[in-house]
């Protein structure tokens, strides 16, 4: 386990690079650069010049990628451009919010995708299993953004239940500490419902085949024979051998989750990583791009090897090395 | 307060007066939420800033002087105590009140003015008010005398109100706190999220990308009238519009600035608790005609390499609109009245008002009010065109001449709805008279590339206005001159700015500006559309709110809630 664990981690490395090349080379595709912000309209020449001799903005495209890629090798990730502090500090700021964000999504995703998939293989071929299918179908196809909006529109304007935006009330600091506790809470369901609900309605899918094909089996019927009712024959037996298939699946998702949150961030104006890329890719500020999507790349890493060493764990007949 | 450049006339308002002869409650009250779209990123005034960095920065350590507006500056003490030009006009005297403290208990002094206009002057900051500084000498910008008294030399005596606003145009900052700061990266300072301040308002707390905090600055030293009468301010950063709208409609914030207009008629039949102000002739929309070809510019750009940018007229003129007459034509066949009813209408108001150049109508000594916009005259422009050659001869509805079609591409910047829906509007007009415009929604950071770089036939764009009549961003020529996308370049205009700059008199700067304006308009570089009253949403609640174009927060100390009205007790 531990080559295959340290086997993975060196994987990081070729895709850190590829990640870093990649989001540089995009960067430097799109139109217009960093000096439209940074610049006032209406700068003297001589302000122009001085700003853009200050962070080397007309040094040649290969010089900049080659400092990048030196500095991100000796674990320096730089100075954002347009807020002049360092980029792990802003990502040091950031990361928690969204792995908040991201750790609740995942749960989301879980407990929704699980009992619905549940639900629908113990009620197969009821109005129950097909409306519960075409609802995945739609979830799993429509954008996170646009499901966010539906969210705020449903639960913070036409029944005004929930909070439309960022991770807490500006009120709640004059709060008592367990009011600050259901706040924070509060703000985070419909951000981590719109980032988790495509990925729930997926895992739906694949959890009721899996358990549909896991009810069919030998061991199953036996439970059955022995009298054990169906919701102990579920929860003892179906769900252990079906939710593998499950676990794996986590690992896949959440490069999905990293990426839906930059745009489910920003409609939340939730204060994570998110909407630091989101800033930087408007801003065209490299070095904070760089940064996040390379933190993100390790962050991906590490949850699919995670994914894979809990998969071990569950099924004894899985071999890491 | 957004910097001085951007203030102008007085605010009218659409809300009810605050009712008479209801008292002020004397101690603090209730708390004011603000959605902001943008975050805090630096409160030092001598950096570039957001709009949050400009209006929080004026609040906490506000200018030397109470800046007020009415057809042109005018000022009132506040650290400044007095003030008094030298009878040659060259040297401004000027004494700072006593008794002045920095919230660490530090005394204010002549030593953190000069401190800051040092920085502003200073290369490695990189300032965009830089400019202050540029007119006085470098010996004294300005020199202390004592603790309390300092002396601002300049090198030529112009306007006394923008000689004055260079000289109070900075917000302060202490000398102490930053002296041993790397000036080439101070927007990194810890300074930005802790402040020493000397005004009225302190940063009680700010969390990045959430809120921002303003509570009553307990060591104010300053006028006892300017001690804040509300508990807290709290600005939530929200980038959406939509959030921002939302939020207001449902009641968990109190104020929203830069409102669209079809926004502003739904909220006041949902909501007609809320007040809406206006903050007055702020900003103009224009559409810019490439006098030069973009084209054979780019390929100068490229031959010059690395060396210095070649002159824009060695372009040559646009094969299309290198004809003020063609550029007449284009302005006549765009039903801008109309247009402007359409995007800044609202029931029996209007939110704008047409544009004959970039002068604003609030500066009214220097306005050129008795210039008569060109009106709608399609069939005139037809017969313009015609004139300068241009006819239908292969049937196909676009208008040609010697073989080329009249097909232009006009830029505009997306996120900016209004001014999208001005590229259709006009694409739709020129449509009827036989000339072509494309349309390219471009990302900002894209659009201004190509605008600096003069890559474009037309664009869709617009100004904030000056305080300072200074045209020659927009209309001096010259290769330096990257912010003059049009390339308009008319010796005659250039020969004003220059005399209108010198000039002290004010009567006689404006007669100067008066014939630059009409000089300009004859030449329609831009088709000049309107200037823009921005509407700004204040929870009914509140009174003596008085949005004024230099700040939606104009004199926040003054704001408060009856009691019986106050929402939030903590």
């Amino acid at each position: 386990m531990i080559r295959f664990t340290l086997r993975r981690l060196l994987t990081a490395i070729p895709l850190a690079w590829a990640v870093v090349t990649v989001s540089f080379l995009l960067l430097e595709a799109a139109p217009g650069d960093v000096s439209g912000v940074l610049v006032p309209q209406g700068a003297s020449p001589a302000l122009r010049e001085a700003i853009l001799t200050k962070w080397q903005l007309e040094a040649p495209m290969v010089t900049r990628y080659l400092t990048a890629l030196g500095n991100l090798c000796s674990g320096d990730l730089g100075l954002s451009v347009v807020r002049e502090r360092p980029v792990l500090d802003l990502i040091r700021e950031a990361l928690p919010a969204t792995l908040a964000l991201t750790g609740c999504a995942l749960a989301v995703m879980v407990l929704l995708g699980l009992g619905i998939g549940s639900l629908q293989a113990l009620r197969r071929g009821s109005w129950l299993d097909r409306s519960a299918t075409i609802t995945s179908v739609v979830l799993h196809a429509v954008p996170s953004f646009w499901l966010a909006m539906v969210l705020v529109l449903c639960f913070a304007l036409w029944f005004p239940v929930l909070p439309a935006s960022q991770a807490t009330d500006p009120m709640a600091a004059y709060l008592p500490a367990w009011r600050q506790g259901l706040d924070r809470l509060a703000h985070l369901l419909l951000p981590a419902l719109a980032l988790g609900a495509a990925n729930a309605a997926l895992i739906a899918r694949h959890h009721r085949s899996a358990l549909l094909e896991v009810m069919d089996q030998d061991f199953i019927r036996t439970a059955r024979s022995l009298g054990l009712g169906p919701w102990r024959v579920l929860t003892r037996h179906a769900l252990r051998a079906a939710v593998l298939p499950t676990v794996t699946l986590l690992g896949v998702a959440l490069p999905f989750l990293f990426s839906g949150s930059v745009v489910v961030e920003r409609v939340f104006a939730w204060p994570g990583m998110g909407t630091l890329i989101f800033e930087g890719i408007e801003h065209q500020d490299t070095p904070v791009v760089l940064g996040c999507f390379l933190v993100y790349g390790l962050l991906v890493v590490v949850g699919g090897l995670l994914a894979d060493l809990a998969a071990a764990a569950l099924d004894p007949r899985i071999r890491l090395d | 307060m957004p910097t001085l450049p951007f203030l102008l006339l007085l605010a009218a308002c659409d809300s009810p007066s605050p009712p008479s002869g209801v008292e002020a409650p004397s101690a603090a009250g209730d708390t004011l939420v603000v959605a902001w779209a943008d975050d805090v990123e630096s409160l030092i005034s001598v950096l570039p800033q957001t709009s949050a960095d400009g209006e929080i920065t004026w609040l906490i350590n506000p200018m030397i002087a109470d800046v007020g507006f009415d057809c042109g500056l005018s000022f009132a003490p506040f650290a400044a105590e007095s003030w008094s030009f030298s009878d040659d006009g060259l040297t401004l005297d000027v004494t700072l009140r006593d008794g002045l403290q920095w919230s660490d208990g530090a005394a204010l002094t002549a030593r953190d003015v000069a401190f800051t206009y040092g920085l502003a002057a200073d290369p490695a900051v990189g300032s965009p008010r830089a400019s202050f500084v540029e007119h006085m000498d470098p010996q004294a910008n300005p020199r202390v005398l004592d603790d309390h008294h300092l002396q601002f030399v300049f090198l030529r005596t112009y306007d006394p109100a923008t000689m004055l606003a260079h000289a109070f145009g900075l917000e302060l900052l202490p000398e102490h706190a930053l002296r041993d700061a790397d000036r080439a990266t101070l927007k990194g300072h810890a300074f930005n999220r802790a402040p020493l301040v000397y005004g009225p308002w302190r940063v009680a707390s700010h969390e990045a990308g959430q809120t921002v905090v303003l509570e009553p600055n307990p060591a104010f030293t300053g006028p006892e009238e300017w001690r804040p009468k509300l508990r807290r301010v709290i600005l939530k950063v929200l980038p959406e519009a939509a959030t921002r709208l939302l939020e207001l409609k449902a009641g968990s914030v109190d104020m929203v600035t830069g409102l669209e207009v079809e926004d502003a008629i739904a909220l006041r039949q949902e909501r007609p608790d809320i007040d809406l102000h206006r903050r007055g002739w702020r900003a103009m929309e224009y559409i810019g005609w490439n006098a030069i070809d973009g084209a054979r510019y780019q390929e100068l750009l490229t031959a010059a390499g690395d060396g210095p940018a070649p002159e824009p007229a060695m372009a040559g003129p646009h094969p299309l609109l290198g004809d003020p007459a063609v550029r007449t034509a284009l302005t006549q066949a765009f039903d801008i009245e109309r247009a402007m009813t359409e995007l800044l209408g609202s029931g029996d108001k209007l939110y704008g008002v047409r544009s004959v150049g970039t002068i604003s109508p609030a500066l009214c000594q220097h306005h050129a009010s008795e210039l008569v916009p060109l009106a709608y005259d399609p069939d005139g422009a037809r017969a313009a065109l015609a004139q300068a050659g241009w006819s239908d001869s292969d049937g196909d509805g676009v208008l040609d001449k010697d073989g080329r079609p009249f097909s232009l591409e006009i830029l505009v910047s997306s996120g900016n709805p209004r001014r999208e829906r001005i590229a259709l509007l006009a694409q739709d007009a020129l449509r009827q008279i036989g000339v072509e415009l494309q349309v390219s929604t471009l990302d900002f950071n894209a659009y201004i590339q190509r605008a600096i770089h003069k890559d474009f036939d037309a664009m869709v764009g617009g100004w904030s206005a000056d305080l300072f009549v200074d045209p020659s961003t927009q209309w001096r020529s010259g290769p330096e001159q990257v912010y003059n996308f049009v390339s308009y370049a008319n010796p005659s205009v250039d020969a004003l700015i220059e005399r209108g700059l010198s000039e002290p008199d004010p009567t006689a700067a404006a007669r100067i500006w008066r014939e630059l304006q009409a000089t300009i308009y004859r030449d329609q570089p831009y088709s000049f559309l309107w200037w823009v009253d921005e509407i700004v949403a204040v929870d009914g609640r509140f009174q003596d709110v008085a949005v004024h174009p230099s700040s939606p927060f104009y004199h926040l100390h003054e704001w408060w809630v009856p009691a019986d009205k106050v929402k939030y007790e903590h």
